[in-house]
């Protein structure tokens, strides 16, 4: 399977590249970028290209595109053209509208929301389709924290929220990629954003499933907190923390009001290593048995439709 | 009195911001726009600078009476020192007191580990000895030279574990002796060398003043708590804390395998443990390839033990439920059901830090920093 690489960030050389020359059967066609990245293509023994016209791209098998968000659109559009599988980056599109217009062209798309492959993720869906809490009744969300140190330079594209997405479509878009995986139906019933310099800063937001529970949804820059996801069902109570893939789950019994620590026994991605394994993975067997891909779930759209309704509700004062 | 915090969005940059606003005109400064948004919504007129960049620094800096440099950097991939890191830590330094104003004061933020096996016991010898460390060394060196060169005055101010609102260890505190056992592995009449914020502000606001002599201070609470003080401070009420002095059996040192020749690259493929202090050492043009190699052996680690996995079951969750509720408890053996399923309540927890283990820090201490506990209960920061 041959695969170029658009884009030569800190994801492709730290993450991406490292993986791919585990995988076998997978050769690096080329690494492209608006600056010619020589030296990361030279130790990957790969083609360098500097992109001058997208068209001019050398053709493989699939793209891996990992460019900013905010330029990411005219890449999608021209690699469509070209009838090639796509690994896109998150966040996949600047908004709902463009998100349906890119999935009208293709189906061979996928986006990176790699979350779902955390044993976390597959454990606490195993919790609840088990139903044998019983039914939920509500959820609360917690993430974020005060930034700190950023580890980033000053001319990094993540300063410019145009470019990055900000905090939702950055960060929180993996966790709303999470509740698409878990839940159907999910809709926003309300938000507020507060934002500062163009970044949103925090957003508070409601969501109901199935007209059934409701989900409060709180994701701050401007305060520490201990990032958390707590369902609760009628007698329990099940919390653990959705942003890393091992969590520990402490389940609560509302009666007898014990506490108890349960670490799963792992099967899927207990590392991220590992979860980016099996989601490239899971992209290569499709895309090398030809099957089709269904492309609001592989890009979850869910997802760029809860952001764009938070935006709409919470729109910046 | 303008004052410079050179990289304030770091746990310690931004607490003391807001613990410093009512004293000087203070300058959070901070290399991205992204670092100085919490800062900019609570009002404060940040700059966004690099100041390991001379014409960032010289626009930026020129004005200022003082500067605290509390930056610090490492390589993004390992987290560790190289030789790429160590230049922009450097430039900070020769840049900030080349392009500070005239006679204004320079405060450089170091460590206890400075004091190398001193106080820090396990502190390793010759090149595997933390990159931090001999960094922290290096770069005090070259504070009291270029300060000496151009004539600033500069306070080097040594500090061990930080406590305060916006520091991740005092949560972890909290959090441990919150529980309702806790075996506490120190001899709790031990001197702590902890220093909370409020005490770096009242350090800060000292080395200001034009009757402290400049040199390099150790800084600690006033006076030095005792583990005890530590932990009944940040215990809840009702808490049972039992203190153990730590057995003395020593840490299993893992032997140091003597590589043969192919040295370079058989180290890089063997132990990341080994690498990463060699990193400190290594040109910068070769920090890409070890940055591969390490990645590569990440990655490969991971998928390898992923492959060993077993497949996906569908768990006892009505057992567990069973087991919760109590229902069922004499009939249901634990080990069945899960592993891992452990009562949270009934284990007593045993707390140990690697700092339990330093050796109380010499001075000297800076003179009539006020009483720490003092100045703790005057201090009330309702933004963290």
């Amino acid at each position: 399977m041959k695969i170029g690489i658009i884009g030569s960030g800190r994801m492709v050389s730290s993450i991406h590249l490292p993986l791919l020359s585990c995988i076998d059967d997978v050769k690096i066609e080329f690494i492209a970028d608006r600056n010619n990245p020589i030296s990361l293509s030279k130790m990957y023994n790969t083609k360098s290209i500097q992109i001058d016209k997208i068209g001019n791209l050398p053709k493989c098998d699939i793209i891996l595109l990992a460019v900013p968000m905010g330029i990411k659109e005219k890449y999608l559009y021209e690699l469509i053209e070209r009838d090639c599988h796509i690994f896109a980056e998150k966040p996949f599109t600047v908004d709902l509208a463009s998100h349906k217009k890119i999935l009208k062209l293709s189906n061979k798309i996928t986006c990176n929301y790699v979350r779902n492959y955390y044993d976390t993720t597959r454990n606490i869906k195993n919790i609840i389709s088990s139903e044998v809490f019983g039914k939920i009744e509500k959820i609360s969300i917690l993430e974020g924290g005060i930034n700190g140190k950023t580890g980033l330079s000053k001319n990094s594209y993540q300063n410019n929220p145009e470019l990055s997405g900000g905090f939702l479509k950055d960060s929180a878009s993996h966790t709303f990629s999470q509740l698409d995986f878990l839940f159907d139906n999910i809709f926003l019933q309300e938000a507020s954003v507060i934002w500062e310099n163009g970044f949103d800063v925090e957003t508070h937001a409601i969501f109901h499933v199935n007209d059934s529970f409701s989900i409060d949804y709180l994701g701050t820059q401007l305060k520490n907190i201990e990032p958390s996801t707590t369902i609760v069902f009628e007698n329990y109570e099940i919390k653990f923390n959705h942003l890393i893939p091992d969590s520990i789950f402490t389940i609560s019994s509302l009666n007898t009001k014990k506490k108890f620590v349960l670490q799963h026994e792992s099967f899927f991605g207990s590392t991220f290593a590992q979860a980016y394994y099996l989601k490239w993975i899971d992209f290569l067997k499709k895309v090398s048995s030809s099957s089709k891909m269904d492309g609001e779930i592989e890009t979850s759209i869910t997802t760029t439709r809860i952001i764009d309704n938070i935006m709409e509700k919470g729109i910046k004062k | 009195m303008s004052l410079g915090l050179i990289g304030a969005n770091g746990s310690i940059g931004t607490e003391l911001s807001f613990l410093l606003k009512n004293d000087v005109d203070i300058i959070p400064i901070t290399r991205n726009q992204l670092g100085s948004i919490f800062l900019k919504h609570h009002g404060f007129s940040c700059r966004v600078c690099d100041v390991s960049k001379k014409n960032d620094a010289k626009t930026h800096l020129s004005d200022l009476d003082a500067s605290v440099i509390l930056s610090y950097a490492t390589d993004p991939y390992s987290g560790r020192q190289t030789r790429s890191s160590q230049k922009i830590n450097s430039d900070i330094i020769k840049n900030t007191i080349k392009f500070s104003r005239k006679n204004s004061t320079i405060i450089y933020f170091s460590t206890i580990r400075a004091f190398s096996k001193d106080i820090v016991p396990n502190t390793s010898n010759f090149w595997m000895k933390s990159g931090y460390e001999k960094e922290k060394i290096n770069l005090e060196k070259l504070v009291l030279s270029e300060s000496k060169n151009n004539n600033k005055r500069a306070f080097i101010l040594r500090i061990s574990q930080v406590f305060g609102d916006n520091q991740a260890r005092t949560n972890i505190f909290k959090s441990t002796l919150s529980k309702q056992k806790i075996n506490v592995l120190v001899d709790p009449e031990k001197k702590s060398n902890i220093v909370h914020t409020v005490t770096i502000k009242d350090a800060i606001l000292k080395c200001l003043s034009s009757k402290s002599i400049p040199g390099v201070y150790s800084l600690t609470n006033n006076p030095q708590w005792t583990w005890r003080e530590v932990i009944d401070y940040y215990k809840k009420s009702d808490s049972i804390i039992q203190y153990n002095l730590k057995s003395n059996n020593k840490n299993n040192n893992k032997s140091l395998i003597q590589h043969d020749n192919s040295f370079f690259w058989n180290l890089l493929k063997s132990n990341k443990k080994f690498i990463k202090p060699f990193l400190y050492y290594v040109s910068s043009k070769y920090e890409p390839q070890i940055q591969k190699k390490l990645s590569i052996k990440k990655m490969s680690t991971a998928i390898s033990d992923l492959k060993n996995k077993k497949s996906s079951h569908v768990q006892e969750y009505q057992n567990i439920k069973s087991y919760i509720d109590n229902n069922d408890k004499d009939h249901i053996d634990k080990n069945k059901i899960f592993k891992n399923l452990s009562d949270n309540l009934s284990n007593k927890d045993i707390f140990s830090i690697e700092e339990f283990d330093f050796n109380t820090i010499p001075g000297p201490f800076l003179n009539n920093l006020a009483n720490t506990r003092t100045l703790l209960k005057n201090i009330h920061l309702d933004i963290f």
